[in-house]
């Protein structure tokens, strides 16, 4: 409370009243200086690695750039024209927005859904907790891998499906059916992490709260609705937060599956930039690309930030 | 939940949950047993169809081909050291700034959250270019360097400095301001009394920093050079024969190679990581 | 204070950048001033240990002749990788000093001058004979007097046999085919279909192919006398009359016979799973461990005549590395005649004197003389390497790409698909 009264008097302090310049410089690092000592190796190390890095693309992206050559021409917004007026952007800039929006919100409810079933004091639920949490443990790489096993063309997918009397589906040749099969295997790869974080949040509601609805006559989905969302939605409103913004750099499932094809039907912006750089070389559109990959991130992350107060109840900043 | 008399309708609905937790768990456990079957059939077989779930000859010869390939057990630790590395240096940076941004707030502290959480949005595809020259120029090629240094400034840290700050949002002003009027200094109120309440916090940010250090691909494929350096993931993709192809039941061996420790790890700190995870998390 | 904040991350992002873009320009070539013995970094794509091998005694013998350096290593990562890795470290100015490169790059990475040419130090080394380098393999990688790369494999690509179930079928043995000289596509396929039909099992496997790597659908291309663009890198092709029916024959292979795997459909020949394949000479060592009598054959003759695909891979260095002088010298020796007589042991050579079905036959240990023979007679007589676009990166992710949406769908109307394939390329060719 001290530092934060401190804060204040320096706030308005150098608001510009009489105080000498000296003395107010002195007191404003008395106030700030533990809170910037703290704050400063991971700022610096952002600054290096990250806001440098990131102009350096900025400038890259208005460049013509022959990697093997080595030689940078300066062509102002031409990579972004060659780009926007192609007939690749449209259909990635869809699938992104479509891989992202359905992702998201599948996780959340995903996750949400297999923490309260597991919440329940149920014998052996520490069995099922492992199982849920096992597949996050092997590698993007490796489970791509073994999907692709299981979806391919006469696959083990294909075997079981074949009992229905249904005929063989093209898994990974069609565009929407597609993406939903690479959402469905990113999803049980990396839900994992989320159940955890939801599982954590869950154990956290006040369960006296819970005990008083229900001797109160609520049943399980008023008090779901009005004791423990309320309660879990800080953590909710993180983890979605940041499943967004991991669904924007999605790669090594696409790589692997489907390549992104057929054609460019299951790219997205994030495979597309690889693509461009490493498969094209033409590191000037990739780092065009990776602009606007960054802007969409910026835009849907600040959105959702801003509306976080009517999203998550008690944010108490 | 004290104890009640199990009715019918309770009965019911643990049915229903365990019957619902069983199909949800071999949707989640189908794939990894496929791929423990697999690590042991031939590549014949693991084509075949329709397939067979488990192998008419075991081939063992595939898990001592993963060590002839690659210096298997090398490379697992590379990326165990790595990790451990990452989880420290993120738990250190990532407390102090989440504390700063939470309790301390300097002034203009809420425009740097806002740049800082700006980190968490750039794509490792977007800046590798870039960040390739920096790491050159520092002669930090084929070491663990960036994975350590990057990962952690780029990618972990900042996210666990969002997730740290809302942690000591949640804890109340007035522990501070009562150990301060006992003479504690900003030091020991941030390290002894906030920072022990954030323990779950904490181990959240230890899986999620970890597991992120753990299935980095494109980074350690960039920057590492000697396969003696290489970690679990690049390793995996190294399976590969010009001229045969991929080397299915090999990679599958290695893939369950670089699972089981993590498994089994996993299932005896099961307890502490989700108790982690929750110890302490209820309000007072 | 921000103003402050601001300010200096500017001034360090702009240092940074200049920095940066200094880079390129800046040092490359000499040996330097100092005499240091220096390091070389070779880069690979071989995974097999006894090759490796093979190179670390090579450069070790290297070192020991040549005082100014200390170490060769080689590193070895997959093809994919090392096309990913080179433009990367390219683009940062810290290529390695020397690499294999696929005949594919040849122009790309000659036009960019990102290659040192070997010529003077091929010419200066004494023993090297470089009047012994076949001239028409050393084609793709030379301008004039300059020589950007040396050849060092060769491989055809060529057709392997599953003869249990040639036999099984009641079928005639491919070999037996080829002397008769009725050995097609048309051929080829009446007999798969029949194997199929039998046993159950795949006909042909395009190794590698994947739909993806429109490459090692070439045997088949060049018997109907296809190719995707004209000499000069400059105008599509692809959708010439040849093309359509090379297409054409595979769309029906796929989908109407269905002897060949369906895009994403993976299978295996070595274990068993399938009639016939096509892949490397290379490859051959994995016969080794086959549990059925097997035999090889060139690929398949077809309208356009007897068209044998060979790919090609050369050692090049690169002139943004530091030892630009040393790397040259290093080349120089890995392709002298001892050591290519060495790694014919697995590569196919480039050299007149090693041509012969003996050296081959050293460097395909499952197979014989006999067998090897006609691959070879029909590698000098109709081989032809892998086209070379002057933007290969480029028009080889179109290619790729516009083949996947356009033709390789189960209902692609051939004619039409190639037109659209040839308006997605067409921009990233030379004219």
């Amino acid at each position: 409370m001290a530092i934060l009264a401190q804060n204040r008097a320096v706030g308005t302090g150098t608001g510009g009243d009489k105080t000498p310049p000296v003395p107010a410089v002195r007191r404003f690092f008395r106030a700030n200086a533990f809170g910037y000592a703290l704050i400063a190796p991971q700022l610096i190390g952002f600054a290096i690695f990250g806001l440098v890095t990131t102009v350096q693309s900025i400038w890259l992206s208005l460049n013509s750039i022959n990697a093997l050559s080595g030689v940078t021409t300066f062509v102002g917004l031409e990579n972004y024209v060659n780009l926007i007026t192609g007939d690749r952007f449209p259909l990635v800039f869809t699938n992104t927005v479509f891989f992202v929006a359905a992702f998201s919100l599948l996780n959340i409810a995903v996750a949400m859904g297999i923490a309260l079933l597991l919440n329940n004091r149920l014998r052996g639920v520490n069995i099922f907790r492992a199982a849920v949490f096992i597949p996050a443990l092997v590698t993007m790489v490796a489970w791509a891998l073994v999907s692709r096993f299981i979806l391919q063309p006469e696959g083990l997918l294909d075997f079981l499906v074949s009992f229905t009397g249904a005929e063989e589906t093209p898994w990974l040749r069609s565009r929407w059916l597609t993406l939903t099969v690479i959402i469905f295997v990113q999803l049980t790869k990396n839900v994992g992490i989320n159940v955890l974080l939801c599982l954590a949040g869950l154990q956290a509601v006040d369960r006296e709260l819970l005990e008083a609805a229900e001797t109160d006559g609520a049943g399980w989905w008023a008090r779901f609705r009005h004791v423990t969302i309320p309660q879990v939605s800080p953590t909710l409103f993180m983890v979605f937060l940041l499943t967004v913004v991991a669904s924007f750099k999605v790669f090594e499932v696409i790589l692997i599956l489907t390549n992104g094809g057929p054609g460019y039907e299951t790219n997205v912006l994030s495979f597309m930039i690889y693509d461009e750089a490493f498969r094209r070389h033409d590191f000037g559109e990739a780092s065009a690309l990776a602009v606007i990959l960054l802007l969409m991130i910026i835009v849907v992350s600040s959105v959702l930030w801003a509306i976080r107060k009517k999203l998550v109840y008690a944010e108490n900043d | 939940m004290t104890k009640r008399r199990t009715t019918p309708r309770v009965r019911i609905g643990r049915g229903v949950n365990y019957l619902t937790l069983i199909v949800i768990s071999c949707v989640f456990l189908g794939p990894i047993l496929w791929m423990v079957l697999g690590s042991v059939k031939s590549d014949a077989e693991i084509l075949s169809y329709p397939p067979t779930l488990f192998p008419s000859e075991f081939k063992w010869s595939n898990y001592a081909q993963v060590f002839e390939l690659q210096p298997f057990a090398r490379q697992f630790f590379n990326s165990v050291f790595v990790m451990a590395l990452v989880c420290a240096l993120t738990v250190i940076v990532s407390a102090c700034a989440g504390y700063a941004f939470a309790r301390v707030k300097p002034l203009g502290s809420s425009i740097l959250f806002l740049v800082l959480l700006s980190a968490t949005f750039i794509p490792p595809e977007a800046t590798i270019v870039p960040l390739f020259q920096l790491v050159t120029s520092l002669g930090w090629i084929d070491t663990y360097y960036p994975l350590v240094i990057i990962t952690v400034f780029l990618h972990s840290a900042p996210i666990a400095t969002f997730i740290l700050r809302q942690a000591y949002l949640g804890l109340p002003k007035e522990l501070g301001e009562s150990a301060r009027l006992d003479g504690a200094s900003d030091l020991r109120i941030f390290l002894t009394i906030y920072t022990p309440l954030v323990r779950p916090s904490l181990a959240a940010v230890v899986v999620l920093a970890g597991w992120h250090s753990w299935s980095q691909y494109l980074e350690p494929l960039i920057y590492l050079r000697d396969t003696e350096m290489f970690t679990v993931p690049l390793a995996l993709t190294q399976f590969y024969d010009p001229f045969a192809g991929p080397m299915w039941g090999i990679q599958m061996a290695a893939t369950t190679l670089s699972v089981l420790p993590v498994l089994i790890l996993f299932l005896f700190a099961q307890r502490h990581v989700i108790s982690g995870l929750t110890a302490g998390a209820v309000k007072s | 204070m921000r103003r402050r904040i601001i300010g200096a991350t500017a001034l360090v992002a702009t240092a940074a950048l200049v920095a940066g873009c200094a880079g390129p320009s800046g040092s490359s070539g000499g040996e330097g001033s100092s005499g240091e013995p220096v390091e070389l970094r070779f880069l690979l794509w071989a995974t097999n240990p006894d090759q490796l091998a093979l190179f670390d005694e090579l450069g070790e013998e290297f070192v020991a002749e040549n005082d100014d350096v200390s170490k060769v290593t080689f590193e070895s990562v997959t093809l994919s990788d090392l096309n990913t890795l080179l433009p990367t470290w390219l683009a940062s100015n810290s290529p390695p000093d020397a690499s294999w490169l696929p005949v594919e790059s040849s122009i790309e990475y000659m036009n960019a001058d990102a290659l040192v040419d070997l010529n003077p130090t091929l010419k200066d080394v004494e023993g090297y004979d470089y009047d012994d380098l076949a001239d028409r393999m050393q084609e793709p990688w030379r301008d004039g007097d300059a020589q950007f790369g040396v050849p060092f494999s060769n491989g055809p690509l060529i057709m392997y046999y599953n003869k249990d179930l040639f036999d099984q079928s009641g079928l005639e043995d491919p070999s037996a085919a080829v002397e008769a000289g009725t050995w097609d596509w048309d051929l080829l396929r009446e007999d798969l279909q029949k194997i199929s039909a039998d046993s159950g099992k795949t006909g042909l496997i395009f190794d590698a192919f994947e739909f993806k790597n429109w490459v090692r659908m070439l045997p088949l291309i060049r018997a109907y006398g296809g190719t995707p663009w004209d000499e000069n890198g400059e105008e599509c092709l692809m959708d010439s009359s040849e093309m359509e029916a090379a297409y054409s024959a595979l769309h029906e292979m796929v989908y109407d016979e269905k002897i060949t795997p369906r895009p994403g459909q993976q299978a295996d020949f070595w274990g068993g799973g399938a009639a016939t394949t096509i892949a490397y000479l290379g490859s051959n060592g994995l016969l080794a461990d086959v549990d059925f009598e097997y035999g090889v054959v060139p690929t398949p003759a077809g309208p356009g005549g007897a068209g044998q695909h060979v790919g090609q891979s050369a050692m090049v260095a690169y002139s943004a590395g530091k030892h630009t002088d040393a790397a040259a010298r290093l080349v120089a020796y890995l392709t002298n005649p001892e050591s290519m007589r060495k790694l014919s042991a697995y590569y196919p050579p480039s050299r007149t004197s090693l041509l012969n079905a003996e050296t081959m036959e050293e460097s395909a240990p499952v197979l014989d003389a006999a067998q090897l023979e006609p691959i070879l007679t029909a590698v000098l007589e109709n081989g032809t390497f892998t086209p070379v676009a002057p933007n290969n990166a480029e028009t080889t992710a179109a290619l790729n790409a516009a083949l996947d949406q356009f033709v390789y769908g189960e209902d692609a109307d051939i004619p039409a698909a190639l037109q659209q394939v040839c308006a997605a390329i067409q921009p990233t060719l030379g004219g």
